[in-house]
C-alpha cells in the first residue's frame, strides 16, 4: 500500500519537476532571443539580416501558396455553411458578415498559424536538430559565437514579421472565397457584397486577428527552437522532437488562441 | 618552468549517478601536444569538451592562460574561445554552407576585413590542408577524410593558440588518417600551437605527440612521454600500449544466469 502511494506520488513529483524545470529552460530560451533581438542590437551586436532576409522567404513566401489555396478553400466552405442555415431566414446576405469575421477574428489567424507550424515550425526544428546532433552547435559556441544569436534570433524574426502578414493575405483570400459562392450561387450581387463585407467590419476585428497572430509566431519559433536545442539521439531523436514540436505548438496555439479570444470576448 | 596555458584543477564531472570524470589535474605548457589517451568511454572527450568551455563541471576550475573559464560569463568567455580552435570528430562543418564559407565563417563573424582579403585568407587555408578549388563544394559532396581537413581548415581560420582534436583518425583509412596526423604535425610546427588531441589509435600518437595523458575510468594513469609510458609498471598502461584484450573469465554458472534470466 505505502509501496504503491510511494510510486504514484514520486511520479507525479518527478513530472512536475521535469515540467518545471523545461519551463525554465524555455524562459531562459525566450529572455536570450528577447536580448539579442532587442536590446543586443544597441550595443553594437548586430543582427544577421542576410540570414533573417532567407529565413523570411522560407517561411513566408514559400508558405504562401499553401497559405492561399487553404484560405480560400475555408472561404468557399464557410459561405456555404452558412448561407445553409442563413437561407431559411431570407438572410443570406448576412454570409458576407459571417465570412468576414469569422476568418479575420479567427479562422485566418489560426489556420495560418497551424498551417506554418507544420511547414516551418518543423522546419525550424529539424535544422536545429540535425545541427545539434552533427556538432554543429557545439562548432559554434567552440568558435565564441552564440547559438541563439546565430539561430533563433534570424528565425524568431522571421516568424513574427512574416506570420501577421501571411494573415492579411490569407484574410483576404478567404473573404474572396465567400465572395466567390455568393455572386455565383446565392445571387449577390458584386457591389452588395463587398458593401456589406465593410460595413461588417470593425478596425478590432483586425487588430484581434493580428494580435494573436503576433503570438502565435512567439509560440511556433520559441518552441521550433527550444524542441530542436532538445534534440538527441541521432536521426530518431530528430523525428521524435520535430513530432513533438508541431503538437506541441498546436497545441499551445489553440489554448493561447482560448485565452485571447475569452479577452476580446469580454473587452471589445 | 613555462607558464602552463592551460590547467585542469581537481575537475569533477558528475551526470547522473555517474562520475565520468574524478579529480583531474593536467597541465599544458604552451607550444607542445598532448595526446589524452584512453579506452573507449573512459571520459576522454569529456575532458576535452570541458577544456574548450562546451559544459559546466560539477566542479574543479580549468584555466586557459590563467583566467578560469569555468565560472566566466558568456561574452568573456567567447573571447578566449576566438583564440582556441577545435577539430570535431564528425568535422561538424555547416551543411548548409560551402566548404569556402565554412573556413570564411569565423572570419565574416568576428573580424572587419575586407570581403577580399577573408576570401585569399580561406584560400591560404585551404591550401594549407590539401583542399583547393574544392571551396565551392557542399560538405556533402565531400569524403570523411576531406570533411575531417576541411574542419580543420576552419578550426585554424582565426590562427589559434590551442587546437582542440577530437579523435582526428577515427573512421579513417590508415593512408588518410596518417596523413591528417602529420597535417596536425605540421600545424603545430608552423604556427607553433599548443595541440592537445583525443584519441585511442596508437599509431596517432606516436607521431604527435610530445607528452601523454593516459586516462582511465575518469582519472589520470599516468602522464609523461611515450618512452616513460612504456617504461611503466601500471598494469593497465601496459595492456593498452601492448594492445593486450580484457581477459574475460566467464564464469559458468554467471553466464547461465545472465542468459537465462534470474529465475
Amino acid at each position: 500500500m505505502m509501496e504503491s502511494a510511494n510510486k504514484i506520488f514520486g511520479n507525479i513529483g518527478r513530472r512536475v519537476l521535469t515540467m518545471l524545470q523545461q519551463a525554465g529552460e524555455v524562459q531562459k530560451l525566450s529572455s536570450q532571443a528577447f536580448y539579442w533581438t532587442f536590446i543586443a542590437p544597441f550595443r553594437g551586436k548586430k543582427i544577421n539580416w542576410t540570414n533573417t532576409f532567407d529565413q523570411k522567404v522560407k517561411i513566408g513566401v514559400e508558405s504562401l501558396p499553401i497559405v492561399c489555396l487553404i484560405s480560400f478553400f475555408v472561404g468557399l466552405i464557410i459561405a456555404m455553411q452558412s448561407a445553409y442555415q442563413l437561407k431559411q431566414f431570407g438572410a443570406t446576405i448576412y454570409v458576407a458578415n459571417l465570412v468576414a469575421v469569422s476568418l479575420i477574428r479567427e479562422l485566418a489567424p489560426l489556420l495560418t498559424a497551424i498551417i506554418v507550424t507544420g511547414r516551418s515550425g518543423s522546419a525550424i526544428t529539424a535544422e536545429i536538430g540535425t545541427m545539434k546532433v552533427s556538432e554543429e552547435i557545439d562548432a559554434l559556441k567552440t568558435m565564441g559565437l552564440n547559438p541563439v544569436k546565430y539561430l533563433v534570433v534570424p528565425r524568431a524574426l522571421a516568424m513574427i514579421i512574416m506570420l501577421p502578414c501571411l494573415t492579411v493575405i490569407a484574410d483576404m483570400i478567404g473573404i474572396f472565397g465567400g465572395y466567390v459562392i455568393s455572386i455565383s450561387t446565392l445571387s449577390i450581387t458584386s457591389v452588395r457584397y463587398i458593401d456589406q463585407t465593410i460595413s461588417a467590419l470593425v478596425f478590432t476585428d483586425l487588430m484581434s486577428g493580428l494580435v494573436k497572430s503576433f503570438f502565435f509566431a512567439i509560440i511556433i519559433a520559441v518552441n521550433g527552437c527550444y524542441q530542436g536545442f532538445m534534440v538527441s539521439g541521432g536521426a530518431e531523436g530528430v523525428g521524435k522532437f520535430t513530432t513533438r514540436s508541431v503538437v506541441v505548438s498546436i497545441f499551445l496555439i489553440i489554448a493561447a488562441d482560448v485565452l485571447f479570444t475569452a479577452l476580446f470576448f469580454s473587452a471589445f | 618552468m613555462k607558464e602552463p596555458i592551460i590547467q585542469v584543477k581537481d575537475l569533477v564531472v558528475v551526470y547522473g549517478q555517474r562520475t565520468v570524470l574524478n579529480g583531474i589535474n593536467l597541465d599544458i605548457y604552451p607550444g607542445e601536444s598532448l595526446v589524452i589517451l584512453g579506452r573507449s568511454g573512459c571520459g576522454k572527450s569529456t575532458l576535452l569538451r570541458h577544456m574548450i568551455g562546451l559544459s559546466d563541471p560539477t566542479s574543479g576550475k580549468i584555466f586557459i592562460r590563467g583566467e578560469d573559464i569555468t565560472g566566466m560569463k558568456e561574452s568573456e568567455r567567447a573571447e578566449i574561445l576566438k583564440k582556441c580552435g577545435m577539430l570535431f570528430q564528425s568535422a561538424a562543418l555547416f551543411n548548409s554552407m560551402t566548404v569556402g564559407d565554412n573556413v570564411a565563417f569565423p572570419l565574416r563573424e568576428h573580424t572587419n576585413l575586407e570581403e577580399s582579403t577573408i576570401q585569399i585568407m580561406m584560400k591560404m587555408k585551404l591550401e594549407l590542408v590539401g583542399l583547393s578549388g574544392f571551396d565551392g563544394f557542399k560538405p556533402a559532396q565531400l569524403s570523411g577524410g576531406m570533411k575531417k581537413r576541411a574542419g580543420l581548415a576552419r578550426s585554424i581560420a582565426m590562427d589559434p593558440e590551442i587546437l582542440f582534436c577530437d579523435e582526428p583518425s577515427a573512421g579513417l583509412d590508415p593512408v588518410v588518417a596518417v596523413g591528417l596526423d602529420n597535417l596536425i604535425l605540421k600545424m603545430k610546427e608552423a604556427f607553433k600551437m599548443t595541440i592537445i588531441v583525443v584519441t585511442h589509435e596508437l599509431e596517432s600518437v606516436k607521431i604527435i605527440a610530445d607528452r601523454i595523458a593516459m586516462l582511465h575510468e575518469g582519472r589520470i594513469l599516468a602522464v609523461g612521454t611515450l618512452d616513460e609510458l612504456q617504461q611503466s609498471d601500471d598494469p593497465i598502461v601496459r595492456q593498452f600500449l601492448n594492445r593486450e584484450p580484457d581477459n574475460e573469465e566467464i564464469d559458468k554458472e554467471e553466464y547461465l544466469k545472465m542468459i537465462a534470466g534470474d529465475s
